[in-house]
This record gives C-alpha cells, sequence and structure tokens, in this order.
C-alpha cells in the first residue's frame, strides 16, 4: 500500500469516527479531513484538487438539495400535522394501534423524503402524543427504535429515500424504475418481518395503564392544536403536483435523451418552487439543507481521494481472491458492507463501498450486487443508534421532549435500550438481503 | 413650617389631590376625542413618577385657573396641523404610517413662532426641547405651551 | 380504579403550553364531565394543587355551572377604536373568539413569550394569517395612539388579579404610556382558591379597561 494510499485511508476513517463521537463538531471535522486528503494527493502527485471535485457526484447532491425543498413545499402546506390528527382520531389513541400505525407510516413517508426530513415531520408529533396519552420506558424504546428501523427501511425502498439509494441512481448503477421494482417488495418483506416481532412478539403498549377518558383526552387536545389549522392548497399542489411530474419523469424519461435524474429533479424543485410564490422564495434562502449537502460534498472529496489511490480496486481484487465460492464471496462483502455501515455510518460507507460493488457487478447480476448493498447498508443503518444521522437527532428529540414514564422516572432513547430493537432490525433486513441477492447469483 | 428638606410624602399623600378629570377638561379644546384624552390624561397624572405626576397636575390646573381669569378674547383661530409629539421608540422599530406612534395632541407651530422664526434652527431646537422626553414631560410641555400661546392670544399679544 | 393514565400532569402541563392554563383547564374537565362527576373531582384532586386554574374550572364544574362558550362582546368594547391590538399571554379559546368578531381591520399580534413553550408557528397557524407572532425585542413597533395591549386575567379579586408573568415582561413603566389602553380580560369569573402557582399578582387598577 503506497504512503498515500494510507494516508488518505486513515484519514477518512479516522474523520468519520471522529465526527461520529463529536456530531456537535462534525461540519469542521469533515471539512478538515477532506482538505488533508486533498493536501495528501495533490503533494504525492496521485491526483489534485481540480480532478477530486470533478470526481464529486454532483448530481446526487442535487437531487439530495432539490428533493429536500420539495419536502419543504410540501410540509409548508401542514399536510403532516393534520394527518397526525386523523391518525390519532382513527386509532382513538390506542397505544399499539397507534404505534404500528406510525411505523408505517414512517417506512411510507421515508421513501419519498430523505430519513431525517422524515423524522422531523413525524417525530415531534409522535413525541406530544407520547406526552398526551402518558408513557412507558419499554413502549419508547420498541416504538421509536422500531420507527428508526421503518425509516431505514423506507429510504432504501425507493431510489429517491435516502443518499445511499440516491447515489445508485445518480450515478447511473441503476435506472429509477429498476431499482424500485427489485428493492420495494424486500424492504416491504423486511418490514413485515419487523412488525411480525414488534407487535406480535414483544408488543410495546403491553403493559401501559391505558384508560378510555385518556385517550379522549389525547385526540381532543391534539385535535386542538390544531383546530384552526387548514390544508395550504397551493403549497400541497406546489409540491405533489412536481413530485408526480418528477416521478413519472424517472420512470419514463430514457437516459439515451441526455436529461438524467437530477436534471428532472432540478426542474421538478425549480417548479415547486415557483408554484409556491413568495413561500417558495423563502423556502430557498432558508431551508436549504447546507450543512447535509456540504457534509456530503466533503466526504465525497475524502472518498474520492482515496479511490484515487486505487484502494477501493485493491480492496475488490481482496475479496475476488477470498479462497471462496463467488456466492461466498458476495456474502462477505454483505455482511462486511453491513457491519461497516454500523461504525462509519450509511452516507460514508455506501460512497466508499459503490466502487467495490462496481468491481463485483461485472462479474454477477448487477442489481442484485447494487440491491443487497443498499439493503445491507440499511441494515447496517439500523444496528447501533449512532449508525446513522437519525438516532442521535432522534436520542436528542427524545431528551428534549422530558417524558417520564409511569414511574415518574425520565424516558430516553440511548444507545444501550436501542441495541435490542438495532439488533433485530439488522438481523432481519440483512438476512432478507442476504436470501435476495445469493438468490439471484 | 415648611417640611424639612427631603421630607418624602407617602403616594396616597401625593396621588390624593390628583383629579383626572380637570385634566380632561383642559384638554378638551384641542383634543376633541374622548379616548384620546383618556389616553393623554393617563400619561400626565396616571404614569411615571409621583412627583411628575403630581407637579404635572399643579401646573396645568394653575394654568387652567388662569385661563378661566383671562377673558376669552378673539375667536380661537382653526388649528393649524401642528407638530407631532412622538412617542419614544427605538427607530428601527417605528411603526409606518404619519400617524402611529405620536401622541394624539400637537404642538402649535404659533406657540414656537412667538420665539423663533419658522424654518431657523432655533425654532427646530425649541421643539425637540419640548416634545423629547418622556410622555409625563413631553406631554405636559405640549399642553402648557398650547395654553400658553391660547393665553397671550386673548390677552392680546 | 382511576379515570386517568398515570401521565396526567405530563398531558395537562402540554395542552397548557399550547392553548392557555384556562382553555386546556376547560377541555380537560368538558372531557373528564363526560365521564361524570366523580371523573372531574380526581381530575381536581390530582391536577387542582399544581395548576390552580383548573382547580377553578373543575371546581365551578362541580357546583353546576356549565362549560359556556365565549362571549367577546364585553371585552370588545373595552378595544374600540383600537388599530391595533398585542396579546401577552395565550388563551386559545378566547383569543379564537376574539379575533373571529374583531375587524378584519385590527391587527392582531401575539407576543412570542411563555413559561410553558408550546409550538408557536402551529399556535398561529390556526388563526389563518389573521395573528402576528411578535417577538420580544420587536413588541414596541406596535405602539401608538390607537393600540392596545391585552393580557388575561385569572379571576379578579378585590384590587389585586392574577396574570401570567408575559404581562409583566411586556407592560412595563416604559411601556404603558406607549399604547392606548391595557386591557385584562378575566377568562376565569371567580378568584382562584388555591395558591396561584404559575401567576403573578398584579393591581388590577393597573389596567386601563377590564372585561
Amino acid at each position: 500500500m503506497t504512503f498515500a494510499a494510507a494516508a488518505t485511508t486513515a484519514i477518512l476513517a479516522a474523520t468519520v469516527l471522529l465526527q461520529a463521537a463529536w456530531p456537535a463538531r462534525r461540519l469542521v471535522l469533515v471539512a478538515s479531513g477532506a482538505a488533508l486528503s486533498a493536501l495528501v494527493v495533490s503533494l504525492s502527485g496521485v491526483s489534485t484538487t481540480g480532478r477530486l471535485l470533478a470526481g464529486v457526484p454532483w448530481d446526487v447532491l442535487v437531487l439530495l438539495v432539490g428533493l429536500g425543498l420539495v419536502t419543504e413545499v410540501l410540509v409548508a402546506s401542514r399536510l403532516f400535522g393534520l394527518l397526525a390528527v386523523r391518525v390519532a382520531r382513527a386509532t382513538r389513541a390506542a397505544p399499539g394501534l397507534l404505534a404500528f400505525v406510525f411505523v408505517l407510516g414512517m417506512y411510507a413517508v421515508s421513501g419519498v423524503v430523505n430519513n431525517l426530513t422524515a423524522l422531523m415531520l413525524l417525530l415531534p408529533v409522535v413525541l406530544i402524543l407520547f406526552r398526551l396519552m402518558g408513557v412507558s420506558q419499554r413502549y419508547v424504546t420498541w416504538t421509536l427504535a422500531t420507527l428508526l428501523v421503518a425509516c431505514n427501511l423506507g429510504g432504501a425502498a425507493t431510489p429517491i429515500g435516502d443518499f445511499p439509494a440516491i447515489l445508485l441512481l445518480g450515478r447511473g448503477a441503476m435506472e429509477f424504475t429498476e431499482y424500485l421494482v427489485r428493492a420495494a417488495p424486500l424492504t416491504l418483506a423486511a418490514l413485515t418481518l419487523l412488525l411480525a416481532a414488534v407487535f406480535g412478539l414483544a408488543r410495546p403498549a403491553r403493559g401501559l395503564a391505558a384508560t378510555p377518558l385518556s385517550a379522549r383526552l389525547t385526540v381532543a387536545t391534539l385535535s386542538a392544536f390544531h383546530r384552526g389549522v387548514r390544508l395550504d392548497r397551493r403549497a400541497l399542489l406546489s409540491g405533489l403536483l412536481p413530485l408526480a411530474g418528477m416521478v413519472a419523469a424517472w420512470l419514463l424519461v430514457p437516459a439515451s435523451t441526455g436529461v438524467g435524474p437530477e436534471l428532472i429533479c432540478w426542474i421538478g424543485a425549480a417548479a415547486a418552487l415557483l408554484g409556491a410564490g413568495r413561500l417558495g422564495e423563502r423556502l430557498a434562502r432558508t431551508r436549504v439543507d447546507v450543512e447535509a449537502t456540504l457534509f456530503l460534498l466533503f466526504l465525497f472529496v475524502m472518498v474520492g481521494a482515496v479511490g484515487e489511490t486505487g484502494v477501493f480496486r485493491d480492496a475488490a481484487r481482496l475479496l475476488a481472491a477470498l479462497p471462496l465460492p463467488p456466492t461466498a464471496q458476495v456474502a462477505v462483502f454483505l455482511v462486511s458492507s453491513a457491519l461497516l455501515t454500523g461504525v462509519f455510518s450509511a452516507g460514508p460507507s455506501m460512497a466508499a463501498l459503490l466502487p467495490v460493488a462496481e468491481v463485483l457487478a461485472a462479474d454477477h447480476p448487477p442489481e442484485a450486487i447494487y440491491v443487497g448493498l443498499a439493503l445491507s447498508v440499511c441494515a447496517g443503518s439500523s444496528l447501533f443508534l449512532t449508525a446513522a444521522t437519525a438516532g442521535p437527532l432522534t436520542q436528542a428529540l427524545v431528551e428534549r421532549a422530558g417524558l417520564r414514564g409511569e414511574d415518574g422516572a425520565p424516558v430516553d432513547l440511548g444507545f444501550f435500550r436501542f441495541a435490542p430493537v438495532g439488533l433485530l432490525g439488522f438481523g432481519v433486513t440483512l438476512a432478507v438481503a442476504l436470501v435476495a441477492t445469493l438468490a439471484r447469483l | 413650617m415648611p417640611p424639612p428638606p427631603h421630607h418624602h410624602r407617602s403616594q396616597s399623600a401625593v396621588t390624593r389631590f390628583i383629579r383626572p378629570e380637570e385634566i380632561d377638561a383642559l384638554l378638551e379644546p384641542w383634543v376633541p376625542d374622548a379616548e384620546d384624552r383618556r389616553f393623554l390624561t393617563r400619561c400626565l397624572v396616571e404614569e411615571g413618577p409621583l412627583h411628575h405626576r403630581g407637579a404635572n397636575f399643579v401646573l396645568l390646573r394653575l394654568l387652567g385657573e388662569l385661563s378661566r381669569a383671562v377673558a376669552s378674547g378673539p375667536e380661537r383661530p382653526a388649528p393649524g396641523p401642528g407638530l407631532p409629539v412622538p412617542m419614544r421608540l427605538p427607530p428601527h422599530l417605528r411603526p409606518d404610517g404619519e400617524d402611529d406612534a405620536v401622541y394624539p395632541i400637537r404642538l402649535p407651530e404659533r406657540a414656537v413662532e412667538r420665539l423663533a422664526p419658522r424654518g431657523s434652527r432655533d425654532f427646530d431646537a425649541i421643539v425637540d426641547c419640548l416634545a423629547d422626553g418622556p410622555p409625563q414631560h413631553a406631554v405636559a410641555n405640549v399642553l402648557m405651551a398650547t395654553i400658553l400661546d391660547d393665553l397671550l392670544r386673548r390677552s392680546g399679544r | 380504579m382511576s379515570f386517568f393514565a398515570p401521565g396526567l400532569e405530563d398531558a395537562f402541563r402540554t395542552a397548557a403550553a399550547e392553548l392557555g392554563m384556562c382553555s386546556a383547564s376547560r377541555l380537560f374537565v368538558r372531557e373528564a364531565a363526560s365521564d361524570g362527576p366523580d371523573a372531574v373531582a380526581e381530575l381536581s384532586d390530582r391536577l387542582g394543587r399544581p395548576f390552580p386554574v383548573l382547580d377553578a374550572v373543575a371546581a365551578a364544574a362541580l357546583e353546576g355551572a356549565p362549560l359556556r362558550g365565549v362571549d367577546p362582546g364585553e371585552v370588545l368594547a373595552t378595544l374600540a377604536g383600537l388599530r391595533r391590538l398585542l396579546v401577552a399571554g395565550f388563551e386559545a379559546d378566547f383569543l379564537d373568539a376574539l379575533v373571529r368578531a374583531l375587524s378584519g381591520e385590527v391587527r392582531v399580534g401575539l407576543v412570542r413569550t411563555a413559561f410553558l413553550e408550546g409550538d408557536w408557528e402551529r399556535i398561529a397557524d390556526n388563526y389563518a394569517g389573521r395573528l402576528e407572532l411578535v417577538e420580544m425585542a420587536a413588541f414596541a413597533g406596535w405602539a401608538g395612539p390607537r393600540s392596545g395591549l391585552l393580557t388575561f386575567l385569572y379571576g379578579v379579586e378585590g384590587a389585586v388579579t392574577h396574570v401570567a408573568p408575559a404581562w409583566l415582561r411586556v407592560a412595563g413603566d416604559d411601556v404603558r404610556p406607549i399604547f392606548r389602553e391595557l386591557v385584562g380580560w378575566d377568562v376565569l369569573g371567580r378568584p382562584m382558591s388555591l395558591y396561584p402557582r404559575w401567576l403573578t399578582e398584579v393591581p388590577a387598577g393597573s389596567f386601563t379597561r377590564l372585561a
């Protein structure tokens, strides 16, 4: 291994670990890591800053920013708050049913918007419901941890659900329909198994001392919070119509036209913002997720620097050189991807592993490899609370909500409380990924 | 025997002699709206330090007495637009519109013109001195200047 | 057997943060009353001491006084002639009725300060653009000879009444002379019988109008 290869790999690993351990400094850390990586490859003559920047998948960033803005237009319509009220009324705030419906809802929503946005849409109202209903530590742990796993599964279900899938779409590794047709049923299968295990066996609501009057109070209070809130039809249509148009275009417009998925997203986002009028301008100025965009940009630079040194090519060759049948090699790759994701989180893992997958895809059905990778990364995202940004964010929101259990003790969602459910989600998702992928080889 | 220096009266002693309805009556010729008079009366004798409330009441009452004692004189001319008495707000918080953030009483230009020509720097400085400051000062100054100007007019000046 | 789940106090505090103490109390008492007076009595027993406004509302219900809709007629009279109305403190039932009854020419603002923080954006969303949220640093921009300040009173007992602390943050000596009216709207209609936790005593005479 050359000095540049060792140095850039070490910088990437150290930066990713540090930013996971020190999230308050994550942006500065990755920015510094990217700068160091660029310095190493420049001084060693392996590459240049210009080449690193040219190698950044800008189309992926366009997709992320564009989809984020379309989501913000939909949020401004107040749709999600009003839906939450309807759900509370329909379930009569029965804790078990409420948890089940919200898990399904999270899966559906995170298939359309990125995971963090899906969480920020649903979690505040879920936490308000918890405060109104009265909960136990057990209920919160199982419900929120399952929500997080469902969020990851939903994000992997569609090509636009979260960064790993968007990367596949943006890199042209898979077409929109192809990914959707292959990945969605698998994530649905994993979700079904998860729901059966959680609500059939663990039963989060077991032991909760709910009463009909408390349930009525919960529904009445949440309804009162939204008593005069009206759906902003203009914002709703401004968000939904372009989104529908984008999905149709992703499905129908062939890549040979030169109109790629990122351009479709760009046009759709612009249409959504234009349709929303002054709201659109305000959202464009204030609601672009600059932190996430910059984080990914610097991550791509670091991964690009490692890639330029040939580390991924060597990793793929190492994998191919393992004294195992090709099927087993793929299995090793998928399990390693899941475990690496658990440590390094989905963004860095997907960015680093995709080049290895591209090598494997030369010898195996590509769609099986890419979907398998996406699902393995999804599994890894559920392994630890810190494996995805959504985890620490959820932990912080739960703390801020000041929930208390039936004994009056504070309720939280810490690393160790999450672990059993995370392990379940990891196991179920990885099992589905392995079975589905190996069956296609 | 006069009270010793720094002998402070109780709050009730200071406010007992204040009768807001007499201030309302003093304002009536220049402030036709009853609610505006109520607001100005509150600013003059019901807000701010007690001694200012008491002082305002006494001085305005005395002017009122003098006004009743002096002959009514020629018919009062129609009041001009007058000069605004602004509320004390930070500049960036001043609401839009000319009528906003000013007290519902205007300083008659004629009163100031007795002392300095309109448009001169002295004129502007006098307006500043009269209309600036907390309302118990500014509104009291403007009302006193208005009454004094009217008294001078009625005495033929 | 209890009518309520264990987390009742947290539930009420959450409701009060976004609806106001009195409006939240009315909602809780109304729902409890559907299960009979025993439920109201239990509600009062469990939450009366920490939330004396709820204690007062529950006491009125147990005495047989029905929870009526809100009539803003009396307070509307005190606001006649105003073009801007700034509210400090929040009571959903009462502000809803007032905003519905006010002329569209009157600008209504709500100062963003409270001891129990709710979702301000959602609070404002309930008024379809009729209610503007006003930051503490900027509320003086609402001053003027046709401007009024309004807060909610929790019972008037002789010369004193109780208000949310938000009123004290806003209606200082420097602010009183730049608003034409300082209006107190009694939402409780009776003095509280328990120590007025969460609230502050002020002289009833410090308001230019009471309703």
